[in-house]
């Protein structure tokens, strides 16, 4: 059973146990800067290994509360769930949260994020999400290790600031030992994707249009060669599909998650089940409605960009079968104001933002090892 | 959460700030991140702590965002560390062209 109730100062503040393991880490096989995605349903840390390998830290962003009684006592026994005890209450996190809900029936499991930011109406489980981060990130490998983490850009469609979201995170990583700084989180996609500008027979890196369809929010970039021209957010992405098709199928939210991620399949809709058909619905509004949103936004900003772009895809809500497609098609019949080269589906989808973000640290950490 | 009554936050003066306990939340530890973040307060409901009035609004942000991460009370578990594990693998070359793009912009 490990004792961790101190102060994130007073463990801080241990300086040679935090150089001692930083030294260990580092010797043993990654190169400086992480990469973090504190998502509304996901958080993953992303580090590179000197062979170049991304390695991806997941956890899911959920928690389940149990009283503290004879029976959970054993049942935690008796099972591996992984859990904080904080005075009365035992809190199941992450996957095993999610596990619980649907093997009892009954309750909902806790979200410590909404809509991109940090859950303000939840103070107990925001405390729950930062020894959580903790336990994810791990410690520095080196003085100022240099780490990013991403932050939704302001949304078009709800009058919503992430900037206290935003130094709140500043002040954990800092607090921690890293050199932290903010990412946006469609940026990040397209430092991991890597999207082209066509233009006079050119290939122009980094140049075009990045979405991230998270839990709470759909995030978008236009750059180019990697300079942010314009980004901006929706709200209402996955979180939002699996909350409505609750409410018009009855059966609870941690279900229908499940047979989102296990069964949908948008190129091939069972319609005579009807969770898989519901799902299917409220997928094509959001894709209508995030068309629309985007397109005049960038109308609305006389956005122009000479030649043809690719538009790169990632994150969660992405992920069904068939999404890409469907998303392609309906974005070169809309007034988008660019000439669309493609759609191109993140390889790793689940993962690009932390990778993203990760890249953009070791540019940091470089930039800082050449001054 | 709670009503505000501001009384204008001018110097001499003090803010009262009426706090509700309808919802469930630790009323003590918010209303020290309160008192901390906008200077001197009055406050009903919670403990009563005056502070100079040093009004600034980019200080209060950050004190507030800084009591934010503080762990309060005695947390166990049963985890050191925490996550699955996936490891993926992207062509380094282009990798590093992003990184040297990227080393040339500013934040």
């Amino acid at each position: 059973m490990t004792e961790a109730g101190e102060d994130i100062l007073d463990v801080l503040e241990d300086v040679d146990v935090v150089e001692e393991k930083s030294q260990k880490k580092s010797e043993s096989k990654y190169k400086p800067g992480v990469g973090c995605d504190i998502g509304t349903s996901n958080i993953v840390v992303t580090r590179q290994t000197k062979d170049g390998t991304f390695v991806n830290r997941f956890h899911r962003d959920m928690l389940y509360p149990l009283d503290v009684s004879d029976e959970s006592a054993d049942l935690l026994e008796r099972s591996d769930y992984l859990y904080v005890k904080v005075d009365n209450k035992y809190y199941i996190v992450g996957e095993d949260a999610l596990k619980l809900v649907n093997a009892i029936g009954k309750g909902e499991v806790i979200r410590p994020m909404k809509d991109g930011i940090l859950n303000p109406s939840l103070k107990e489980s925001s405390e729950l999400l930062f020894y959580i981060i903790k336990a994810i990130v791990g410690l520095p490998i080196c003085e100022k290790e240099s780490l990013r983490y991403s932050v939704p850009a302001n949304p078009v469609d709800r009058d919503l600031d992430n900037l206290f979201h935003q130094m709140v995170l500043n002040n954990f990583f800092t607090k921690m030992g890293y050199d932290s700084k903010a990412v946006n989180e469609a940026m990040a996609i397209c430092y991991d994707c890597n999207p082209i500008l066509k233009s006079e027979g050119n290939d122009i890196p980094l140049s075009g249009i990045s979405m991230s369809f998270g839990g709470g929010m759909i995030n978008v970039a236009l750059s180019f060669k990697g300079l942010e021209l314009r980004s901006f957010s929706m709200t209402k992405s996955g979180d939002y599909i699996d909350e409505r098709v609750s409410k018009v199928t009855g059966i609870a939210e941690s279900k229908i998650i499940k047979a989102k991620e296990r069964e949908l399949d948008l190129d091939n809709v069972d319609l005579s089940d009807r969770v898989q058909s519901a799902l299917h619905i409220y997928y094509d509004e959001m894709i209508d409605r995030v068309i629309h949103l985007m397109s005049e936004e960038f109308v609305d900003k006389k956005s122009e960009m000479d030649g043809k772009i690719e538009v790169v895809v990632a994150g969660g809500t992405s992920m069904p079968k068939g999404f890409c497609n469907r998303f392609e098609s309906k974005l070169k019949s809309s007034q988008i104001p660019f000439d669309i080269y493609r759609v191109r589906h993140s390889e790793t989808p689940f993962y690009s933002v932390a990778q993203g973000a990760a890249i953009r640290a070791r540019s940091d950490y470089e930039k800082k090892i050449c001054k | 959460m709670g009503d505000y009554t501001d009384g204008k936050s001018a110097k001499g003066h003090v803010q009262n700030i009426n706090v509700s306990q309808q919802r469930e939340m630790d009323i003590d530890a918010l209303a020290q991140a309160v008192a901390k973040a906008i200077g001197k307060v009055t406050i009903r409901g919670g403990t009563v702590e005056e502070f100079a009035d040093t009004f600034d609004d980019k200080k209060s942000i950050e004190a507030l965002a800084d009591s934010m991460v503080v762990q309060r009370g005695k947390r166990e578990s049963n985890f050191e560390d925490l996550g699955g594990i996936k490891k993926t693998k992207k062509n380094q070359k282009e990798v590093d062209k992003t990184i040297d793009i990227l080393s040339n912009l500013d934040d």
